[in-house]
């Protein structure tokens, strides 16, 4: 069963599973992080731009590899325009899907605690 | 012979074929599950991935439990028998339980981690899909936890996300038995629940977990009596219970009520999708890691099929199935959960003592917890259909079930969430309809008139003809010995 690639459906096409988040770093010398968000469109999204914000990132390309996609908790600001803040964050959405382009983060505070289910507001986690 | 742990269970399958090890680098980032999954899809052997990338002294071992020749090999049976006499074997063990024993020595505690040195992402624990929500360290592996206030051990499989270094994240559904213990009593009395995450243990211990055995009755007890043997246990580190001594890997930790919830998922499962998605769960603070020295960590990449889950259900569900059947005097012949339908479908085969047996199968096996909370299409067939060949029961379906009169629907069901046609409302709700495709002919029909006889090789033709070919088959280059076959079957293939 399943022995040889199907088809994809249309439907997915255009969400691809992105770059090796260690060679984005290591081309822009920037730090890479992603996002999942409660939501299956960016719009919501959109309006976190730009203001402080608190929620759960993932370390994509941490110096000790073992430590790739830990969660930690950040106080952040971040936007669509892809160079506006230091960092690149990639977004996901609730079923994992990717979406294209990449956003950019300014990571002012990193937690060592989590990102309680209360404490969340919005789309963001 | 029950295998003392997964150790000696990868040797058997490695004898018998179904294993292969990997002594080539592999990326646990995606590339080892990736190999688990293609495995799984192809129905290759089990890769066990013996030199794991930032992980020197880590195994991956994947797909250990996910065809029924393995199923057959965990229970020391031979693997080509058919799957009916393996399954059958699993559901006369399953009623005679053997209690465990209590060492003091195990093997799983050779590494003991505590306290402030506690760090997760110092255990390979693989990121299984590309899209999921974290790394899961507990993929094929079990939680055993005490109920508050009796001497009930229970176990239940359930998926372990890494959050951070101290921190996992898994679903406790209330009305499983962990949720029963955690949201009926440990949090009306605002009490930690203690819990340990068995990773390894020998296959049986470990599968017996993945199906609810009944309150009050210890999988412990199960996993004897599937293996003959007592299954030896010793006490955690820093918690009140006891785990299996000669597991690969034990977390130990507390579910704490003052704890919020945390975000966890999304995740491939064992739908063929990913149907888990990013919601609200339950936090599992870590107090020890213990291990053996080299550790394999055993991974379930859960697909399309077939991989341990199908198979999982493939055995424990039937074994719950059969006995709610035979406890309701249904006359059933044979019973498969096919699979390659993820536990979502039965096939039933019964003689048919008065019309419509098969909507009070359908209600029998709808209608219970154990058996219903992932059944959505059963198949009701008559006694000449092997229910383990899916072909025979496509042809079943597509000749006998009548488009109008041979189906019946029950809605307002209950249902598991992860249903991937189910809309997001009714996820929201549990809500489903199930269906039972009656493929039996009516009862009231004449054998002479109405029913026709099957037209292929073994019901066609005299038994003088079948024998005298099936003797001389091999002798014209064909490969299959039809001999060895029709000796075995002549007896239920009789006419008399």
């Amino acid at each position: 069963m399943h022995e040889r690639p199907n088809r994809r459906l249309a439907v997915h096409k255009g969400f691809g599973w992105g770059e090796d988040a260690y060679e984005i770093k290591q081309r822009e010398g920037r730090e890479v992080y992603d996002t999942i968000i409660l939501d299956d469109s960016l719009d919501k999204l959109l309006q976190e731009q730009e203001k402080e914000v608190t929620f759960s990132i993932r370390l994509l390309a941490p110096e000790n590899r073992r430590m790739k996609y830990c969660f930690r908790m950040v106080k952040a600001r971040i936007s669509k325009d892809a160079k506006r803040y230091p960092d690149i964050l990639l977004i996901r959405s609730q079923r994992g899907l990717l979406f294209p382009g990449n956003w950019s983060i300014e990571v002012l505070e990193m937690y060592k605690d989590l990102q309680w289910v209360a404490h969340t507001t919005g789309v963001l986690t | 012979m029950a295998f003392r742990d997964i150790r000696g269970y990868i040797a058997a399958l490695e004898r018998h074929g179904e294993a292969v090890r990997i002594k080539e680098p592999v990326d646990w980032d995606l590339e080892a599950s990736a190999m688990v999954r293609l495995a799984c899809q192809l129905g290759s052997p089990a890769p066990i991935l013996e030199n794991i990338q930032d992980y020197p002294g880590w195994s991956l071992a994947g797909g250990l439990f996910s065809n029924y020749r393995r199923a057959a090999i965990a229970i020391g049976l031979d693997p080509d028998l058919h799957p009916s006499e393996i399954l059958n074997l699993y559901h006369r063990r399953s009623k005679h339980p053997i209690k465990s024993i209590i060492v003091d020595q195990a093997p799983c505690q050779e590494n003991v981690i505590t306290g402030e040195d506690i760090n997760l992402f110092e255990l390979c624990a693989p990121y299984l899909h590309e899209g999921d929500g974290g790394r899961y360290l507990g993929s094929w592996q079990f939680v055993a936890t005490p109920d508050y206030d009796t001497d009930w051990l229970n176990w239940g499989m359930c998926h372990l996300m890494v959050h951070n270094e101290r921190t996992l994240g898994g679903l406790l559904l209330p009305q499983d038995d962990i949720g029963v213990m955690f949201y009926g009593k440990y949090l009306p009395h605002k009490k930690p629940m203690p819990w340990a995450a068995v990773i390894g243990a020998e296959p049986l211990t470990t599968v017996v977990s993945a199906a609810p055995y009944g309150r009050g009755k210890s999988e412990v007890d199960w996993a004897g009596g599937l293996r003959l043997e007592p299954v030896e246990l010793v006490r955690c580190v820093t918690q009140p219970l006891y785990v299996p001594a000669n597991a690969e890997i034990i977390l130990e930790g507390v579910v704490d009520p003052e704890d919020l919830r945390l975000y966890e998922g999304p995740v491939g499962e064992y739908t063929g999708y990913r149907t888990s998605p990013r919601m609200p769960r339950v936090a599992f603070r870590v107090t020890a890691i213990t291990f053996r020295d080299n550790p394999i960590n055993c991974v379930a990449c859960l697909g399309v099929p077939t991989d341990d889950a199908d198979m999982m259900a493939a055995v424990l569900t039937r074994s719950d199935m059969l006995t709610m059947l035979e406890i309701n005097g249904i006359p059933v012949v044979d019973l498969c959960i096919p699979p390659q339908m993820v536990s979502h479908a039965a096939i039933v085969s019964v003689r048919k003592p008065h019309s419509y047996v098969g909507n009070r199968v359908a209600t029998l096996l709808f209608g219970t917890k154990n058996t219903g909370m992932n059944l959505q299409q059963l198949f009701v067939c008559d006694e000449d259909i092997d229910v383990f060949d899916i072909k025979q029961v496509l042809h079943a379906f597509a000749t006998k079930c009548h488009p109008k009169r041979g189906i019946t629907y029950y809605d307002n069901q209950p249902a598991t969430p992860l249903l991937p046609h189910l809309s997001y409302e009714e996820r929201l709700l549990g809500r489903t309809t199930k269906v039972v495709f009656d493929c039996t002919w009516p009862l009231d029909w004449s054998p002479m008139r109405d029913i026709p006889v099957r037209g292929n090789f073994w019901d066609m033709y005299p038994e003088r003809t079948i024998e005298k070919i099936c003797d001389r088959w091999q002798g014209w280059g064909y490969p299959q010995d039809m001999r060895k076959v029709w000796e075995e079957g002549k007896a239920r293939a009789s006419w008399k």
